[in-house]
């Protein structure tokens, strides 16, 4: 009885919600609304708009690197700062390497991937009105919003942005003598990467919240799609990843600023002034910081993963291979993700032994990888293929993932890291990993949910056109990056010229450029298509993939508290496809038992 | 949707294209990297990093090739057809496939490691120097390498950041220390004879920097406050560029020294050149 | 793989949770922030124990008024423990009385800790003056910071508890009070847990 009571107030509520929700403002619903829908979508614009800075410090790196010493003259008039006559200075070049990757790893991917698209998804595809807590979300994606704007706003003080790369090395990054970025840019690096850091963290607290205690009824662990299991294993791994480096970014400031000495060693003699710093470790930095850095990059691959995963039955019409298997595959790799971060550091100074520990560490996380990675391909056997759009980008993600994972290979093993540290070996993998598989994993996503999120679809013509002109680029760049780095090409080298070995790897580094260009105007295909169809794309229907998961119930795009009067109750697993028994070859997990038999 | 009605033959052009991506990616990759190799090699350890990565690149080369072709070949049968023929594969096949899977990649991943890679590293961190062997200190600066001797005392002689002065005195050594007196100092530049193992300290008195020898295998950070030390033995004559490793500043791209390995008696000319010289 | 004799039946796992009351979730988001905070600590601490090999490590003598404050917070804790217990029994005025007092020793305990800080700057021990002070200035400010939060948490209970009563049928205050409790004991054990830290190691 009591029950009963509790869902007859409920629904009083919800339905007092729905009258509030269009009785509010344009300001209230779209700009400053607690919806989880909106935010997932402001967080996907903002993104995406990041990704388009990211994109132009990309180009202004291939140009310096492709045609090395060319006057830009055009470029030049632009940038008046960075490449006054033409020529791009390295102070500038540092800054664009520097701000591209935290740009694209914390403001594109992040944003997009794991904030928007979680946002967006988690309530829908659990069967939840909202997230768990509605305004420290709102909160959230404002206060990443002010943090994007403060690294944006770096560009333009004294001495230019923070140029001590992604990873901000002290001293580098903590002596403003040091390099010219490493004054006011690199203050507003860290402060905007403690505005980050806590607006992921409310994000994190509300997707875990959201996916335990919000489901709906039926809903069991065990029948969450793969896409909520990695973003529930991503969020509680950046809930544990992330605080240290908040830690570390502010013992960093004091050093910066308050004569602290946490990561400055005694004797630094910087422009010819010793500095008054005593007994600090520079290595405690790289601990902390890779702490951090290596679990962030399973936050943002495993979403980009879940995602394929749950677009590949859609196509094959047919369940994945071994779900229950990949569920715990995610769990593993988070784990192990927690305890590998030395592999980042192996000829850093560290005890050989800890070399050895990380080193089989690293290893052991290869066979859930793999594990994941044949199971996604082993979902095609059997099937029947429709090639569309967002399953040629998650076909792409199957065959990134693989290439990327086998250079991890590499890299993670200390003997074959002596050489290929800090090479373009390094930058050839985590671009086909937290680069490609994300970025590629971004673009089925968006391609799949975009009829759900706007009511309208994307053309598919287009959309292939653009994976035909970004999948071949993009593995044509990083691929060959791989082979510099074999070559032993350097990261972070405004120029490589000046060295004898590396002369013959200029043909290369050309065809890169040319490649990366390609791939980066490929993108305004992408652009066009995405503002065409938000104004005149074909209207979509509800489920216009026959998908079976829980959005795909509700209209597109879904009203405001996502389910009518009444919340779904599920009967079954998330990939009910080609059913015996059943009338279609799809049911949906609001489908009863007595329609169709369960698989599980 | 119109996409599900259209006959397998229609559908079939574009998953062929879609097949021959990826085949064509796995099997143009294989080529292109074949064609590539490392700076040609000019150290004893170096050759165990040679076999460990020239492990890498066939047994990964293998399955990117197989893997590649797979797929291609996969999205090619599934296609083609018409109906879904395999739907549920049973619980304990998916477990059995995925352990086979697990324990091949931990094959060839750890076995890899055990069997070639961490004897090799354990032999170049644990090597006990010889007495025989060549020390030098190499101290990073932006953006110098400065190279230090210490002399026919075998000793180096103190030093004290305080006493640094870029243009006369880089590294601070303490001029009183006797043991300083015939310390052979140089920038950019080390002499090294063929064939004996040669020490190096790595410091640095700004940033972190890192040593890179890309023929001699050799890469190791210098990291202010720490004084670490490898050793490695030059096998071949020649000179060979040093290229720094670890972003340390506006000329990190040109912070490039030479390492000259040359025959005996000529490193001892060198190296009375040098202290006639400083 | 096929069970349909066991689906059958209206399943019941998943929560189904139509009207998660606000309050049970904050209960569930303290906890998951705790966990955070616990991360965020146990950096400051390998950080400590890394920093405190270093050769330059001069311990500095601590301000006395660190006992009081801990011996203020720990009453604050306790302040509220009996605050929940009465809440439980229904007893409005001893909740209320519990509450105030507890959000009432911990602005004292704040206090305090500024005027410790007051104390080191008079002996001239600054925050860069040895890595000791550093840590000692940075964990205490961080953990002040997490104070003040506990306490906007509590005075809003505080608030909730005298606007509403604490009857236990409307539900809400006692788990709001109960979601406080966690953080604010959280914090006291926090405070020991670092007092212990900067003055034994």
């Amino acid at each position: 009885m009591a029950e009963l009571d509790d869902a007859e107030t409920f629904e009083t509520e919800v339905d007092a919600t729905v009258h509030e929700e269009a009785r509010l403002g344009f300001v209230r619903r779209y700009i400053f609304s607690t919806d989880h829908k909106v935010i997932g979508i402001q967080y996907i614009l903002t993104g995406l708009l990041m990704a388009v800075v990211g994109t132009l410090l990309a180009a202004l790196i291939r140009l310096q690197l492709g045609w090395p010493a060319h006057q830009w003259t055009l470029v030049g008039r632009l940038l008046p700062g960075g490449m006054s006559d033409g020529v791009m200075t390295p102070e500038f070049y540092l800054a664009l390497v520097t701000m591209h990757g935290t740009i694209m790893v914390f403001f594109f991917i992040s944003y997009v991937l794991v904030s928007g698209f979680g946002n967006y998804l988690i309530p829908l595809q659990v069967g939840a009105r909202d997230m768990a807590y509605p305004f420290l979300n709102m909160l959230s994606y404002w206060l990443a919003l002010v943090s994007a704007l403060v690294m944006l706003g770096s560009f333009f003080v004294t001495g230019g942005a923070a140029a001590a790369g992604w990873t901000s090395y002290p001293p580098l990054s903590a002596v403003a003598s040091a390099v010219p970025g490493s004054g006011w840019g690199q203050t507003l690096w860290i402060l905007s990467m403690a505005l980050f850091i806590a607006s992921f963290t409310m994000g994190s607290l509300n997707f875990v919240a959201t996916i335990f205690s919000l489901r709906a009824r039926g809903m069991a662990m065990m029948r969450m799609p793969l896409t909520v299991w990695s973003f529930f294993i991503a969020a509680i791994v950046g809930l544990l990843a992330f605080p240290p480096l908040t830690a570390a970014a502010v013992m960093l400031l004091f050093d910066r600023h308050f004569g602290t000495s946490f990561f400055l060693p005694s004797g630094l003699v910087v422009a010819n002034q010793l500095l008054p710093h005593q007994g600090g470790s520079p290595l405690l930095w790289q601990h902390l910081f890779w702490f951090l850095g290596h679990p962030e990059v399973y936050v943002l691959i495993l979403p980009a993963l879940g995602i394929a995963c749950d677009i590949l039955p859609v196509f094959t019409r047919k369940p994945p291979f071994g779900y229950r298997i990949q569920v715990y595959c995610l769990i593993a790799v988070g784990a192990l993700g927690m305890v590998v971060w030395g592999h980042h550091m192996f000829v850093s100074g560290m005890s050989p032994f800890s070399g050895e520990y990380f080193t089989l560490a690293t290893m052991l996380i290869t066979i859930p990888m793999t594990i994941f990675g044949v199971n996604m391909m082993a979902s095609l056997w059997g099937g029947r293929l429709r090639v569309t759009t967002p399953m040629l980008f998650t076909l792409g993600v199957i065959a990134l993932f693989g290439s990327g994972g086998l250079g991890g290979l590499f890299l993670g093993n200390a003997t074959a890291d002596m050489q290929l540290h800090d090479t373009y070996f390094v930058v050839g993998h985590f671009h086909f990993m937290i680069g490609g598989v994300t970025l590629l994993g971004t673009f089925a996503g968006l391609y799949f949910w975009f009829p759900k999120m706007f009511g309208r679809s994307m053309s598919e013509l287009f959309g292939k056109v653009h994976f035909w002109l970004t999948f071949i680029p993009f593995f044509t760049v990083f691929f060959m990056q791989h082979f510099l780095g074999l070559q032993g090409m350097p990261r972070r080298y405004y120029a490589f010229t000046t060295y004898e070995y590396l002369q013959r790897t200029s043909g290369q580094n050309l065809i890169i450029s040319i490649a990366a260009l390609t791939l980066m105007a490929a993108q305004l295909v992408f652009i066009a298509n995405f503002c065409w169809s938000l104004r005149k794309g074909r209207k979509a229907e509800a489920n216009p993939w026959r998908a079976t998961t829980l959005e795909w119930t509700v209209d597109s795009p879904p009203p405001h508290g996502n389910f009518g009067r009444a919340l779904p109750v599920v009967h079954r697993w998330p990939y009910e496809y080609s059913l015996e028994g059943s009338d279609n070859d799809y049911t949906p997990q609001i489908v009863s038992p007595r329609q169709a038999p369960v698989t599980a | 949707m119109a996409m599900a009605h259209t006959p397998p033959s229609k559908r079939s052009v574009e998953a062929l294209l879609v097949g021959l991506l990826f085949g064509f990616t796995g099997v143009l990759g294989v080529l292109y990297g074949a064609r590539t190799w490392l700076p040609p090699l000019a150290s004893k350890h170096g050759a165990g990093i040679d076999a460990m990565l020239m492990y890498l690149l066939v047994s990964v080369g293998t399955l990117f090739l197989i893997g590649h072709i797979a797929l291609g070949a996969l999205i090619w049968r599934a296609a083609r057809q018409s109906r879904i023929t395999h739907r549920l594969t049973p619980a304990r096949t998916e477990w059995a496939v995925s352990a086979a899977l697990g324990l091949l990649m931990a094959l060839v991943a750890e076995g890899g490691v055990l069997a070639i890679g961490l004897p090799v590293w354990s032999e170049y961190f644990a090597a006990t120097p010889p007495a025989d062997a060549v020390l030098v200190e190499v101290t990073g600066q932006q953006f110098t390498w400065n190279v230090r001797y210490p002399g026919a005392d075998g000793a180096f002689g103190r030093t004290d950041p305080r006493l640094i002065d870029d243009a006369s005195n880089p590294i601070g050594i303490e001029r009183s220390d006797p043991a300083a007196a015939d310390d052979v100092t140089s920038v950019n530049e080390i002499a090294v004879p063929v064939n004996r193992p040669v020490r190096v300290r790595l410091r640095s008195k700004d940033m972190v920097h890192s040593f890179f020898l890309p023929h001699l295998r050799v890469k190791q950070d210098a990291v202010p406050g720490m004084t670490i030390e490898i050793v490695f033995v030059p096998t071949r004559e020649g000179t060979f560029e040093i290229a720094c490793t670890q972003l340390c500043g506006l000329g990190h791209y040109r912070m490039q020294g030479f390492l000259h390995v040359v025959p005996e008696s000529e490193f001892r000319r060198w190296m009375r050149e040098q202290s006639g010289g400083s | 793989m096929i069970s349909s004799s066991t689906s059958l039946q209206v399943p019941q796992t998943g929560t189904g949770r139509e009207s998660a009351h606000r309050d049970d979730l904050v209960q569930l988001g303290v906890w998951m922030f705790l966990a955070t905070v616990v991360m965020l600590f146990a950096a400051f601490t390998s950080a400590y124990i890394i920093r405190r090999s270093g050769s330059d490590w001069v311990p500095i003598e601590l301000p006395r008024l660190l006992w009081l404050n801990t011996a203020a917070l720990v009453a604050s804790s306790l302040a509220l423990e009996g605050g929940r217990l009465a809440s439980r029994k229904g007893k409005g005025s001893a909740t209320r009385l519990g509450l105030t007092a507890a959000a009432g020793l911990g602005i004292v305990f704040l206090a305090g800790q500024i005027s410790a800080w007051h104390t080191l700057v008079a002996r001239g021990v600054y925050v860069p003056t040895s890595p000791h002070s550093s840590f000692f200035y940075i964990l205490t400010a961080t953990h002040g910071v997490h104070v003040v939060a506990g306490l906007v948490l509590l005075v809003y209970t505080v608030t909730r508890t005298w606007n509403y009563g604490v009857h236990l049928d409307r539900g809400a205050p006692a788990r709001l009070i109960t979601a406080s409790a966690t953080f604010w004991h959280f914090l006291a054990a926090l405070w020991l847990y670092v007092f212990l830290l900067v003055s034994v190691f």
